[in-house]
């Protein structure tokens, strides 16, 4: 009826319900929106990885092969202080074993005073039974076990294992030299020489 | 109507806002570097080491709760076939609320079970991580043995 005798206020009318509708479902979308944003925020969670490394190293233990006993020969004596030589090469070859290119530092005792244990021990001074062995090392690394261009090895000096098919290795041979005092007995000699190596 | 609208798109612009306090990144990283063994003889390398791991979050936002996460492996291998056991005991790990790097005073924790922390006051955690190797005696001798530990960070 008033649309009828009013034309001009049907329009309004329908235009302004169609806004209404409009913000009704602008406000929908928003709702629906915030609760999308919502329950994200409340249930969802941020999830990042990263990775550490780690790092191991297993060394191979060190081991000595060959070398256990060193005869420094028969000797005369005399009738003044003496001493005797022994080269390296005429004296004990020994092996380290251990890991490659590793750092290995050699210690030994470098004075070794051998006693005297024959029978006739039993008398005199006991200078007379006691025999002084200075002792000196020469290490040789490298492929060859052989006695070929070795290096003086003082005692507390670190030296690379050398890469032998994924075992280290250094060759030493133990020399030196012998004092033999006019006043020292005859008989049979014997002392302990210690050698230690550690990484 | 119109009232009803700004209030709900203010509200949507603070909630997408509030969205971007989520983000985390990982900086401060140390590889986990395990004292030089022998075979047969266990070795541990203590969180508190100057060669233990180490990260740290950072999110961007204070008084977050994260839930860390540690995939550890059991081996450690040389890539040649070799392996040799590795492992974190439940004491050896740490983390500290905060940026600090300095291990000293931080919590211990069991880096096996997830860890839950809140960021009270904060935006950064510092884990340490520490280990032990346990080869046996017949272990093969090798400088490359590795592992890798991945981590997992969810902010909840």
């Amino acid at each position: 009826m008033l649309n009828t005798l009013y034309p001009g206020n049907g329009v309004k009318q329908l235009k302004k319900t169609q806004l209404s509708i409009k913000m009704k479902l602008t406000i929908l979308n928003i709702l629906i929106l915030m609760t999308v944003l919502i329950g994200k925020n409340t249930f969802a969670q941020d999830n990042v990885n990263t990775t550490t490394t780690v790092n191991a190293t297993l060394i191979r233990g060190l081991a000595m092969e060959g070398g256990n006993n060193l005869f420094l020969g028969e000797f005369a004596l005399k009738n003044t202080d003496s001493q005797k030589n022994i080269s390296n090469f005429d004296g004990l070859k020994f092996t380290i074993l251990g890991q490659s290119n590793r750092l290995v530092t050699i210690l030994y005792d470098e004075f070794v005073t051998l006693t005297n244990v024959t029978s006739n021990s039993s008398s005199g001074t006991q200078e007379s039974k006691l025999l002084t062995f200075r002792t000196n090392i020469a290490e040789e690394t490298g492929p060859d076990n052989g006695y070929n261009d070795p290096t003086p090895l003082p005692s507390g000096t670190s030296i690379s294992l050398y890469d032998n098919s994924a075992v280290g290795k250094v060759n030493l041979w133990i020399g030196g030299t012998m004092y033999l005092p006019v006043s020292l007995k005859n008989g049979k000699y014997i002392g302990k020489f210690v050698v230690t190596s550690v990484y | 109507m119109k009232k009803t609208l700004t209030i709900l798109f203010l509200i949507l612009l603070a909630g997408l806002m509030s969205n971007t306090g989520n983000a985390q990144s990982f900086d401060a990283k140390l590889a986990l570097l395990l004292y030089d063994s022998f075979p047969g003889y266990p070795n541990s390398t203590p969180y508190y080491d100057s060669y233990a791991g180490r990260y740290r979050i950072d999110l961007s936002s204070n008084n977050r709760t994260i839930r860390i996460t540690h995939s550890i492996p059991n081996n450690l291998n040389d890539g040649a076939g070799h392996t040799v056991p590795f492992s974190i005991a439940n004491n050896n790990a740490s983390y500290k609320i905060g940026g600090n790097l300095n291990p000293l005073g931080s919590t211990v924790f069991n880096a096996n079970n997830n860890l839950t922390v809140q960021l009270s006051g904060t935006d950064k955690i510092t884990v340490w991580l520490g280990g032990t190797v346990s080869p046996p005696t017949n272990a093969f001798p090798s400088d490359n043995y590795t592992g890798t530990i991945v981590i997992t960070a969810v902010v909840l």
